[in-house]
């Protein structure tokens, strides 16, 4: 899905970011379209970190509303100049959001295990009508959410959000070398993972498309 | 070759080539990824955009409503922040059962000091006419409780009727209880 701004689907790398700061003025005096192309460039990206740790798409577009609020709010008080950080700095504030919404979730074990549970069912069997290839996408979402979270980050910054090593390690605070070994160790987890405990793990469905796939390299 | 070391640490843009065992798992991420992003609900960006949109400078009626907009949104994820995940129905129920108690220790508490003061030496008469002096003031206290929490619960009145026949039923009881010079002096002993 391409959005207004037609960045959407583009790797990170391959977006315009010389470009920004004057947007960003333009967006701070009140130019609502420049706003919205800040809003094109980045939302789905933020979204899908979140989602991806929330499994819930309402509270991911909150997560989202409320990182670009802080942002707006910040950039209105002139709390922040472009100096080629806007990414790094929207994405920790992002992150920082995630963070205190898992740690209010597992606060509350019980509901929001439930709720997210549920949720996630549910989502599952719309995806199952709507997608011919959910059930691989479901297994490896599980396959994620199994990894430990300073793996999982990585992960989602680096394919859910489209981030490049050097700006995740400016969001993660971590050497750029320890991101690079942590994602190609992340990526081996997960292969292993659909690999070893796929078939036991859904017996009756479909078993066997993710681990084809993740083994011969033939997805999209 | 330590598979670890395969990596181009050089390439600050994308990490450089997975290695091709594992193109597939990056393949399969790529398919995620587009999936969640894919998951917005309608209308995503147009919503987030007009509700976060940094505040111009002043700029007459349209700087205004989106400085109130802004406000009201907010406001709401402010409340909403604080009420996610806690369940908001049942709480006037919960309300008025806080209240109930917090009368009934009330009057028991007023009760119990009565009686702590008079002790045995009130003698059977003294005690019944003191008690019967308290519970007439603890009727006109309950009565006043009772029209302040009226105030701001109007749906609460069958309740605070059953609290207050509650109220006057334990202070009867007292009082016949008080009647029994023995057994007022066993408890005190």
């Amino acid at each position: 899905m391409t959005s207004e701004s037609g960045f959407q689907g583009l790797p990170a790398d391959h977006l315009p970011t010389d470009d920004l700061a004057p947007i960003l003025v333009r967006a701070v005096a009140g130019d609502g379209a420049a706003w919205r192309t800040v809003v094109d460039r980045y939302g789905r990206r933020l979204f899908a970190v979140a989602r991806s740790r929330c499994r819930d798409a309402e509270v991911a577009e909150d997560i989202t509303q409320s990182v670009f609020a802080t942002v707006a709010a910040k950039l209105s008080a002139g709390e922040y100049t472009e100096q080629g950080k806007f990414e790094s700095w929207l994405f920790r504030v992002a992150m920082n959001r995630i963070r205190d919404h898992i740690r209010r979730v597992r606060r509350q074990p019980v509901a929001a295990n439930s709720e997210i549970v549920a949720e996630a069912a549910e989502q599952r069997a719309v995806g199952d009508r709507e997608r011919p290839d959910e059930t691989s996408l479901e297994r490896l979402r599980e396959a994620v959410e199994g990894l430990s979270d300073s793996d999982r980050e990585v992960i989602e910054l680096r394919h859910h959000g489209g981030m490049s090593f050097k700006k995740m390690a400016e969001v993660l605070n971590e050497p750029m070398g320890t991101l690079l070994a942590r994602h190609h160790r992340a990526l081996r987890k997960l292969k292993e993972r659909l690999e070893t405990h796929e078939p036991a793990e859904l017996p009756g469905k479909t078993g066997g498309t993710a681990k084809r796939f993740v083994g011969e390299g033939r997805i999209k | 070759m330590n598979e670890n070391l395969d990596i181009n640490l050089n390439d600050v843009t994308d990490g450089g080539e997975p290695p091709t065992d594992l193109v597939g798992m990056v393949s399969l991420l790529g398919a995620l990824s587009d999936a969640e992003r894919e998951a917005v609900l309608p209308g995503f960006e147009a919503r987030v955009a007009l509700l976060t949109q940094p505040r111009g400078p002043a700029s007459g009626v349209i700087g205004e409503e989106l400085s109130t907009r802004r406000f009201v949104v907010h406001a709401a994820e402010s409340v909403a922040e604080r009420t996610r995940g806690r369940s908001v129905t049942g709480r006037p129920f919960q309300m008025r059962m806080a209240a109930a108690v917090a009368l009934l220790g009330t009057v028991l508490a007023t009760l119990v000091a009565t009686r702590a003061a008079l002790g045995p030496q009130g003698g059977t008469t003294g005690t019944l006419a003191a008690v019967t002096g308290d519970a007439a003031e603890l009727e006109r206290d309950v009565e006043r409780w009772l029209s302040v929490y009226a105030a701001f619960d109007g749906d609460s009145a069958s309740d605070l009727a059953t609290i207050f026949d509650d109220a006057g039923t334990l202070g009867d009881h007292v009082s016949s209880r008080e009647s029994s010079d023995s057994e007022w002096l066993e408890e005190s002993l």
